[in-house]
């Protein structure tokens, strides 16, 4: 086709939709240029450049609030993260800029945040060599989770709905996820847990004569500058492109829309079964098993490391998978297979006892990196646009998003639950026999045992109710198609009408020439 | 900022959806405007990223000689842990083995003064005979560093690249040869109160430069041109009038160039979207 010769055919008139060859701005085209690409890639590397996987260490063994505590301090906060996650998803989802919806709060809270947040790294230089139940230390820390919690709702829930709203294209938004996912690997965002398991290690092992809490302050404190300054420019170079109604909806509608978004409410119910897991992270079992005689962390590194390429290669398996198999059968099929890979650990674990030697469960993580890493690429790709979808759903059936508030209701299933839960796991670990400040590696051989079961096949059981609504996913790829035809017409109208509305002679249109 | 519609100034910490002169929603009236240019834009932008990737599968992974050239390249590299020749004192432990992990050796045991008492104490010409195995060496090592970081970058131009590799590994092989021959001359004829005994990696550094010269050669004669997609070439040119200010995106058509290709592409996805839509409305 030449291009010349075919330019007036492809002039559009936005208000007509295009000239019969189906050109629609809403759909069919790409949005996100370079400079934002790049931007989102680091805004995606940032999520991850942090610690947050030595957090409960840091609380643990550094800072030192008592079990008990921590339990009753949770029962609080969650209740009051409940509260708030309510009222705050109102607001940013009645909220209307001439920047967008969700920008506001990005671009305004990401500084103050950032500052505040830098006070968490130093509680242990605040109240230094206190016991896990010195009173001025259990009320700064309540506190200052309590406002960091606040303030960080808005900026959680602003920045997921803002994910879905980039692009209006879903393939570009595929796309984003897919290459944001692929790339910040080589990008370096695990690198802080690696140095920081590497420095972890050096210190508790005594062959550096420094304090964990210093350790924890500065890469902490490194991380979260940086982390922030790329968020900061991608809120910057970004931009909403999905239009929001002109109308807020009422907030009656916002809360009816959870129950009436089938697939939000079943990955609600999902996140709910699932939420009945009970376990403690898999590093606690490590470090407190081999981590007095060994560089445990150094080692997992490295055993992981191994099959650090597996990871990316996977993402070549998404499109063809995605072709083949409907997304129901991808987010079902993932769940089951990971479910077996960490049972196969157990076992392995159960063996002549060998969760108490080194060798062979190293062997074994390296075998279970491996085998996750097959379906990484699938697993991160899948759950991203499923949201994305059902965010789009709501407006295929309602006329409007509401981001925040079914992004709300999600969470609060989660913290509603997790409310519970946290104070369960915390129970649990006393139960067990856990003892806090102890040094690594000398907990009883039961609480070895238990850590072993906490981290494998105690949250398996638990937790499998999950995958059944996961079975009734309703948005098949025919209604899909369905779905974005209809709503790129939807918003090419809406907006043409609204330009017809507000011309000077009624009869504007804008033409490409 | 103004006001698109009135011109109207709004400040910039005024948020509010609707121009304060004339009550238009900034938001829907920029609308279309703003996703148009971006749908140009990223048009073009995609274009020039897409000839990149075109051109790195060209320089890497675009035919076998180019997988071959990327392992000759590495090899070239290892091939230097081979030792070139041995440097003895007296016969016994060496002194110095003319090879990367030897120099790593040297410095790391102390003995590079040792080394160099050597060379000060022979008389000319026997201490500059005693030096040539090692000056070829680093050469030859410098000239394969140059060709793996020609190699890297060679995806921005590929011809004057191949060029550059092919005539860096001609001198590599002139240097290794020239290596390897005095390492044997060396070692048969001695360099007097110190022992040189030749070994095989200039040899070895010599074949990987001839495949490399070979290789290069081959790609030049059969050329090497990646694979664009229709109008991406245009496409960049654009984007840099666009750029420079010489053309505006708004006097650009949407989409600014289409191939029947993507057009025929575009018109199936619109025909399915179609079907399903019809089909959802029967259900």
């Amino acid at each position: 086709m030449s291009d010349n010769k075919n330019v007036k055919e492809r002039d559009i008139s936005v208000s007509g939709g295009g000239n019969g060859e189906g050109t629609n701005v809403f759909r069919s085209f790409n949005y996100v240029g370079t400079k934002e690409t790049i931007a989102y890639l680091f805004n995606d590397w940032s999520n991850s450049f942090n610690i947050e996987g030595y957090k409960q260490r840091f609380i643990w063994d550094v800072v030192k609030i008592d079990f008990d505590i921590q339990a009753i301090v949770g029962i609080f906060t969650g209740a009051w993260d409940i509260v708030n996650d309510t009222f705050i998803s109102a607001i940013v989802d009645n909220t209307r800029t001439r920047i967008g919806k969700f920008r506001p709060y990005l671009v305004l809270f990401q500084i103050p945040m950032t500052i505040i947040g830098l006070l968490y790294w130093f509680i242990p230089y605040f109240f230094p060599n206190t016991s896990g139940t010195f009173v001025a230390k259990l009320v700064f820390y309540y506190i200052f989770n309590v406002f960091t919690e606040t303030a960080g709702t808005f900026t959680s829930v602003a920045r997921s709905g803002y994910m879905s709203t980039i692009t209006p294209n879903p393939n570009e938004r595929v796309r984003l996820i897919t290459l944001a996912e692929l790339l910040t690997g080589y990008m370096g965002e695990d690198m802080p847990r690696y140095i920081f398991g590497f420095m972890y290690d050096m210190v508790t092992t005594g062959r550096w004569k420094t304090s964990l809490r210093s350790i924890f302050m500065g890469m902490g404190v490194t991380c979260a500058l940086i982390s922030s300054a790329f968020t900061f420019w991608f809120f910057l170079v970004s931009r909403e492109r999905v239009p929001q109604s002109i109308e807020r909806p009422s907030i009656k509608e916002g809360f009816k829309a959870i129950f009436t978004n089938y697939p939000v409410l079943l990955m609600c119910l999902s996140d709910f079964l699932a939420g009945f897991g009970v376990g403690t992270s898999q590093d606690n079992y490590w470090i407190d098993v081999f981590g007095q005689n060994s560089m445990i962390n150094t080692l997992k590194a490295l055993v992981s490391g191994i099959s650090g390429p597996v990871g990316s290669i996977s993402y070549a398996f998404v499109a063809p998978l995605r072709k083949r198999f409907s997304s129901k059968f991808l987010w079902v099929g993932s769940d089951i297979y990971g479910d077996a890979v960490v049972f196969g650990f157990f076992l392995l674990g159960m063996v002549n006892n060998n969760y108490l030697k080194l060798k062979p469960m190293l062997i074994g993580y390296g075998v279970t990196e491996f085998l996750s890493k097959l379906l990484f690429g699938v697993n991160k790709v899948i759950n991203a646009d499923l949201w994305n979808e059902a965010m789009d759903y709501c407006e295929w059936k309602h006329g409007y998003r509401m981001e925040a508030t079914t992004g709300v209701a999600k969470g609060l299933v989660k913290k509603l639950q997790g409310v519970f839960m946290g104070t369960i796991n915390n129970l649990v670990m006393k139960k067990v026999g856990y003892i806090q400040g102890r040094k690594v590696g000398t907990q009883d051989e039961q609480t070895k045992k238990w850590l072993f079961y906490l981290c494998t096949v105690v949250p398996l059981v638990t937790s499998t109710l999950g995958i059944v609504p996961k079975m009734l996913w309703p948005i098949t790829k025919k209604k899909r198609e369905q779905m974005y035809y209809e709503l790129s017409e939807r918003r090419s109208k809406i907006v043409s009408d609204y330009l017809h509305s507000v011309s000077d002679d009624n009869d504007y249109e804008i033409s490409e020439k | 900022m103004k006001c698109p519609k009135c011109g109207g100034e709004i400040k910039f910490f005024d948020l509010r959806p609707n121009c304060r002169h004339c009550g238009v929603n900034i938001m829907y009236f920029t609308q279309n405007d703003n996703l148009i240019r971006d749908a140009k834009r990223t048009e073009l932008e995609s274009a020039a990223a897409r000839m990149i990737i075109a051109r790195i599968k060209a320089a890497f992974v675009g035919g076998k000689a180019q997988i071959i050239r990327i392992a000759a390249a590495v090899l070239l590299l290892s091939s230097f842990l081979i030792p070139f020749a041995a440097i003895y004192r007296e016969i016994g432990l060496p002194l110095l083995n003319v090879s990367v992990l030897g120099l790593i050796s040297l410095f790391k045991n102390g003995s590079p003064a040792e080394l160099r008492d050597l060379v000060l104490s022979l008389p000319f010409p026997k201490n500059a005979v005693l030096c040539v195995v090692p000056a070829l060496f680093a050469l030859s090592a410098l000239i394969s560093v140059l060709i793996f970081a020609v190699l890297l970058l060679s995806f921005l131009d590929l011809s004057k690249s191949a060029k550059l590799m092919k005539n860096l590994a001609l001198a590599g092989a002139v240097l290794s040869l020239a290596a390897q021959a005095a390492a044997v001359v060396c070692d048969f004829a001695g360099t007097g109160g110190a022992v040189i005994k030749a070994g095989f990696g200039a040899a070895v550094c010599f074949a990987l430069f001839t495949l490399t010269f070979s290789i290069n050669s081959a790609l030049l004669k059969k050329g090497l041109e990646p694979a664009y997609r229709e109008f991406d070439p245009k496409r960049r040119e654009l984007l840099k009038k666009v750029r420079s200010g010489e053309i505006s995106l708004d006097s650009l058509p949407l989409p600014v160039f289409e191939s029947e290709e993507e057009r025929r592409e575009r018109l199936n996805d619109l025909e399915r979207a179609l079907k399903a839509e019809e089909e959802g409305k029967k259900s």
